[in-house]
């Protein structure tokens, strides 16, 4: 194709289409496109698991209790921080996501700036799991991994990282839990979930405005029916925020792809990512629309899990907050100026390239990322 | 549009709709003959081997990006050989597709529209088979309840009262299912109309190349401009209050539709004495609040409850009293990171 390719004889036809396609043309395309999925079939079919294998970073588990597991990733430096860093990722996806490949991996490039590096795993939640609240993850499974961790080092206070809804769950603990907690750095995380009202954008937030589209009765009986809402169905949420783009991916895009087996292998690898997407517990889900995505009460200091109003002006310890600039799925006006809205002094905002995801697996945010969130908490510890 | 057994409760419906947005690629450029299935599906490659776990649709997406594609190719073949001119060719054949589209949202909106009356008519035979007095109107309403009383009555005591409770919510599934169809052709219409439009911004995209001196040279091309067309007008007819609210009454009727047919699977549980999903949810309800009460005993410092061993070489370290540190300085800056 040549679109960007000035074609000076047809300049002047301004009104016409510039469409310079012979029947001959067509039909040497039509074969070149037909060899090329047949090349791609074949190479398809050769690749090995090794090859297709993601979230390789050497790891143990040390800590499980019912599907959660807490890994402890294998330093690569002799005298790693001292103070470890916990980084939680979302319900809605694995957390593979962060360590895809070793080349693209923000696990490999936080242990190769010298961090000593934590994950919870949520696991896959399933129907016995319909009933856990978002108090049940914050003031239970992470809290029991932050005691492992400060047991485990000796130490009063470790650095958390969370991401998105992680980011939400960390926001929560840091500030239900403020002396366990070093440093607090949240990445492409909501916060003001009304942030978008004002920033209407064409292709971003759509779940903002589809939640507030909904009514309390609405999610109460989705989620009193649902139980919890199957992988499949958190997927499908996913794939109709970009619907045309998620038909072309799989089209045009592949196709594009099929010859250079560095980029094949990297769609494959996010593919593999998104094929397991876990299901989400009902009642998370239930507050998680109605009181953050509706009622926005995080951020107005009205959230209350278990028995505890989360009060974020509690959060006094210092805050690194990452955002991405092309983020359609929590949009910036959600996340960024932050700004008095925590107890702490100590505030900082970073903006990366690209979307939501490309965060953590983009060239260019790689570069970026791992080293100013180390260089920030170096400054700290 | 979605078969009519489409169901947007949970994966299936996920799925059915998914492919309805693949079908709809094809139709665009008005070929036809190309199903698009469900890339997500398990399935051998080419050579029948099956690939790894997670990625064994993506052989499956390049056969059918195969079978949506090569139409395409074979359409535009053909209105070339009519038309040797290609921008005539292309637009003769963006025109009927535009005229197809602007057909069918026309219809689906009229479909969204009339749906209500024809729900009042159809499931007539069921309320007859159900309830056959309510066929011969008010004037027969204490005959009907007399005879619900003396027979349903003598039903229950024959152990007969789940088939009548079935019955009842079978016809509630039937309106759930009319009230599901409108909804869907309500939300079609619309996503249709947004497909339109961005036929529509193709040609706009196209002519304004056209005037930068610019030209497409491949379909493929075509197919990639279009694509980005109808992104933007998907997104942003999908933001508009209609699309949401359209959106909204699909998931309440799919959710109606779900609770009859639990509605149903209890009746039927509770005849032969199975465990209904309101038992095994108390039961898990249950098991939840015991684990809670578990963790604040553990936490308020009663009798310590020993996790299971953790795996491998990594056994947890004997608990250690936390040291306890005086805390860094508290720094008074803000600040933006140098990236």
């Amino acid at each position: 194709m040549s679109e960007k390719t000035p074609s000076t004889p047809q300049g002047k036809t301004a009104a016409t289409l510039p469409i310079r396609i012979t029947p001959e043309s067509l039909l040497r395309e039509l074969q070149q496109f037909n060899d090329k999925l047949t090349r791609g079939s074949k190479r398809l079919a050769a690749l090995s698991e090794e090859q297709l294998a993601i979230a390789t970073a050497p790891k143990e588990e040390v800590w499980r209790e019912d599907m959660v597991r807490l890994y402890h990733y294998q330093p690569v430096v002799d005298k790693p921080a001292r103070v470890p860093i916990l980084v939680t990722y979302a319900l809605v996806g694995r957390y593979q996501m962060i360590d895809l490949e070793a080349d693209r991996s923000f696990i490999r490039k936080l242990l190769a700036e010298g961090l000593d590096v934590y994950m919870v795993d949520w696991g896959l939640p399933g129907r016995a799991q319909r009933f856990l609240t978002i108090d049940d993850y914050v003031s239970g499974y992470l809290d029991d991994c932050v005691d492992y961790i400060r047991e485990r080092h000796g130490l009063k206070q470790i650095n958390m990282l969370g991401i998105c809804q992680g980011g939400v769950f960390t926001t929560c603990y840091a500030a239900l839990f403020p002396d366990k907690v070093k440093n607090l750095v949240l990445t492409v995380t909501p916060i003001d979930f009304h942030g978008d009202k004002d920033h209407l954008e064409a292709g971003s937030g759509y779940m903002n405005l589809w939640a507030r589209s909904l009514t309390h009765e609405d999610v109460d009986t989705m989620v009193d029916t649902l139980g919890a809402a199957p992988g499949a169905m958190v997927g499908f949420s996913f794939l109709m925020m970009n619907p045309v783009g998620n038909v072309t991916k799989y089209t045009t895009e592949l196709v594009e792809i099929l010859d250079d087996e560095a980029k094949l292998l990297n769609f494959l690898h996010m593919e593999r990512w998104i094929a397991d997407r876990p299901g989400h517990p009902g009642e998370v889900m239930r507050q998680w629309f109605k009181d953050l995505y509706q009622d926005n009460k995080l951020v107005r200091g009205e959230l209350v899990l278990g028995d505890r109003r989360v009060q974020l002006d509690r959060i006094t310890m210092p805050v690194l907050n990452v955002f991405a600039d092309g983020d359609v799925i929590i949009p910036t006006s959600c996340s960024r100026g932050l700004e008095g809205t925590f107890g702490t002094d100590d505030y900082s905002e970073l903006a990366v390239p690209g979307g939501h995801i490309g965060t953590f697996v983009g060239g260019k945010a790689q570069k970026i990322l791992a080293p100013s969130i180390a260089k920030w908490l170096k400054e700290r510890n | 549009m979605p078969s009519e057994d489409t169901d947007l409760d949970g994966v299936g419906g996920s799925d059915a709709l998914y492919a309805w947005w693949l079908d709809l690629i094809p139709a665009l450029f008005g070929a036809s003959g190309a199903k698009a299935r469900d890339p997500k599906a398990q399935t051998e490659g080419n050579d029948g081997s099956r690939s790894p776990p997670g990625v064994a649709h993506v052989p499956q997406a390049l056969e059918m990006t195969r079978q949506l594609i090569t139409p395409l190719y074979q359409g535009f073949l053909q209105a070339l050989l009519a038309n040797p001119q290609p921008e005539r060719a292309f637009g003769t054949l963006l025109e009927q597709t535009l005229s197809h589209l602007r057909s069918a949202s026309r219809s689906l909106a009229d479909m969204a529209t009339t749906m209500p009356s024809q729900q009042g008519a159809l499931p007539i035979g069921w309320n007859f088979l159900a309830d056959p007095v309510s066929a011969f109107g008010e004037a027969m309403k204490p005959l009907s309840l007399n005879l619900e009383r003396a027979y349903g009555g003598l039903a229950d005591a024959f152990g007969l009262a789940p088939s009548r409770e079935l019955q009842l919510a079978g016809r509630e599934m039937l309106q759930c299912a009319f009230a599901k169809r409108q909804a869907q052709a309500e939300y079609l219409g619309l996503a249709v109309g947004a497909l339109a439009k961005g036929a529509e911004g193709t040609l706009a995209r196209l002519r304004e190349m056209g005037q930068r001196g610019e030209s497409v040279d491949s379909l493929l091309a075509l197919v990639r401009l279009w694509a980005r067309s109808t992104d933007e007008a998907v997104h942003a007819a999908m933001q508009t209050p209609e699309a949401l609210e359209a959106s909204a009454k699909l998931l309440r009727v799919a959710m109606r539709s779900r609770k009859q047919q639990q509605r149903m699977v209890a009746i039927a549980s509770e005849a032969l004495n199975v465990p209904t999903r309101a038992e095994v949810d108390a039961a898990y309800r249950e098991i939840q609040d015991l684990k809670r009460e578990l963790r604040r005993i553990r936490k308020s410092g009663g009798p310590r409850v020993r996790e299971p061993a953790a795996t491998g070489s990594a056994a947890p370290v004997a608990a250690k009293r936390p040291r306890t540190r005086t805390p860094a300085a508290k720094r008074k800056n803000s600040s933006k990171v140098a990236a």
